[in-house]
């Protein structure tokens, strides 16, 4: 059965952030809270911090994830900022040892009906980036060149994860250099590929469906057309949040990509209650 | 009362032992006319679990994890977990995983020794909070499995006894069992992956554990050839988890 391998040190797999930072990335959110660049940066950032404390094991940061972060805008490369500038693929636990600490003032409950602001640090990673066009094609190019260099290291791996943040607007239609990267597989199944799209219509959000048909517009539906269908061991793992139907794909309309490390066997999850 | 204790403890393959994330109380002296024993499962994306899960073993085996005891139990073990993981300065990585707290599931055995001179069985009770699992063995066959019954009540979120939340949820978590002993009886105190593997194949599994319950290099070539083993549809038969057995056979 495909994708069923063990995600471990032993056998790591291989995770690709693709980040939109064309110009259109500049353009506001209609509910008023920023640029989509902004919201983009935070969803990366999010994803890499929950990814990092869901691998922690006392003190050490497990490396079952060797991650890579492509941004496409004015050039299409390795996105990494810092220490990490240049790499194109990261074990985790050295992730987790340079980001830049900021602090922000966040509002929490007060238990009571009440708010009260509490300032909060958190890890950034990656900074709003908003300039030149949308090769998002490119950018699919450039992860599956990533990715066959991980399968031929790493043949038995759980499939690697390639996860696109944009408001799918691309130049060109994406459509054939993503099934090529689809098609790419490991012994376990082939290559994954999720999208997250943040979208300057706005809208509730919409995760994990089985058709585009309550899709508000073209830029949705293609992204949703680029989403691999979830394996059932996913849609099991997902099940204490979401009852997946069997076609559901792996795509987000104006929300984040977070809940995708429930649906990964690390190990025992603490379920919320 | 006399008991024959032995205590089995591999870490998932991949992993030192010092990683591993089971607990297993330590055997009372002999001679107590009442006897506890605990395994706990810390839960492997929480924070300092294998201690948490040390912490809970260890109350139980000395009676502190019973009856009306138990929410001011937990309520010392978790401040004794948050001094531990808070007592001096950790990555922001680490001091996030504390905010989500530590987790694991528990089963406890306390066996109460007959009258003397009496024919009657000895009693026992059991308690289990998330699928740590007490199998209850006599003459070869399995008597009781507490508290999961079959294979498929093993998932990914088990119900944990967490090292954050309010200490009046365990007892609305827990389940407790009771039943008799009698002389010979083998009690076994399991971690979930061996207990799913043990509902999977009931009779050849008794069979299989008796005849390793060993030496520990007897345990450990059993677990490596089961971690080998697959099913039809090419999935380990048995999952690569820490596995922690507690023996206690009773006479």
């Amino acid at each position: 059965m495909a994708y069923t391998a063990e995600i471990s040190r032993n056998n790591p797999t291989c995770l690709v952030f693709m980040i939109d930072q064309s110009g259109s990335m500049a353009d506001a959110l209609p509910d008023g809270s920023g640029q989509k660049a902004n919201a983009v940066a935070d969803a990366i950032n999010k994803l890499l911090q929950n990814f990092i404390v869901r691998n922690t094991a006392t003190e050490v940061v497990y490396d079952r994830f060797h991650i890579s972060v492509i941004g496409y805008g004015t050039t299409v490369g390795p996105a990494f900022g810092g220490a990490l500038k240049g790499e194109g693929i990261v074990p985790l636990s050295v992730i987790a040892e340079h980001p830049r600490m900021e602090s922000r003032m966040k509002k929490m409950s007060d238990g009571a009906g009440g708010v009260f602001e509490q300032q909060v640090t958190f890890p950034v990673w990656f900074d709003p980036i908003a300039n030149g066009s949308t090769p998002m094609g490119q950018a699919f190019d450039q992860a599956a060149a990533v990715v066959s260099g991980w399968l031929s290291a790493h043949p038995g791996c759980f499939p690697p994860i390639v996860l696109n943040i944009s408001d799918g607007e691309p130049d060109a239609d994406p459509t054939s250099e993503a099934d090529r990267l689809k098609r790419l597989s490991s012994n376990d199944g082939e290559v994954l590929v999720f999208n997250a799209h943040v979208s300057s219509e706005g809208g509730a959000p919409i995760k994990y469906p089985e058709s585009d048909a309550g899709l508000p517009n073209p830029n949705a539906k293609l992204l949703y057309k680029l989403s691999s269908v979830l394996p059932q061991k996913m849609r099991d793992l997902a099940k204490p949040e979401f009852q997946l139907p069997e076609n559901s794909r792996g795509f987000v309309y104006n929300g984040d990509l977070v809940d995708i490390i429930n649906f990964l066997d690390i190990g025992t999850r603490v379920a919320a209650r | 009362m006399q008991l024959l204790v032995r205590q089995y403890v591999v870490p998932k393959e991949g992993n030192s032992e010092s990683e591993c994330e089971d607990a297993c109380s330590d055997p009372m002296p002999d001679g107590q006319l009442i006897q506890h024993f605990a395994v706990a499962d810390g839960a492997t994306t929480s924070a300092f679990s294998r201690y948490w899960a040390t912490l809970l073993v260890s109350a139980y085996s000395v009676g502190d994890f019973l009856g009306d005891k138990i929410e001011d139990c937990v309520s010392e073990l978790q401040r004794q977990w948050h001094e531990h993981a808070t007592g001096r300065a950790r990555s922001w990585f680490v001091k996030e995983k504390i905010l989500g707290g530590a987790h694991a599931t528990l089963v406890g055995l306390t066996l109460f020794d007959k009258e003397a001179d009496s024919d009657l069985a000895g009693k026992w009770r059991a308690l289990a909070v998330g699928d740590a699992c007490l199998f209850h063995v006599r003459n070869g066959n399995l008597l009781e499995s507490f508290p999961i019954l079959d294979a498929k009540g093993f998932d990914n979120s088990p119900v944990l006894i967490s090292s954050i939340h309010p200490p009046s949820r365990v007892k609305s978590d827990l389940l407790e069992r009771e039943g008799d002993w009698l002389p010979g009886d083998i009690f076994l105190l399991m971690t979930d992956a061996i207990s799913s593997w043990l509902l999977s194949n009931h009779k050849e599994g008794v069979d299989l554990l008796e005849r390793h319950a060993g030496t520990k290099e007897d345990f450990q070539h059993l677990i490596d050839e089961l971690r080998k083993a697959r099913d039809l549809e090419g999935v380990p038969i048995l999952k690569n988890d820490d596995v922690t057995l507690m023996r206690i056979e009773v006479s």
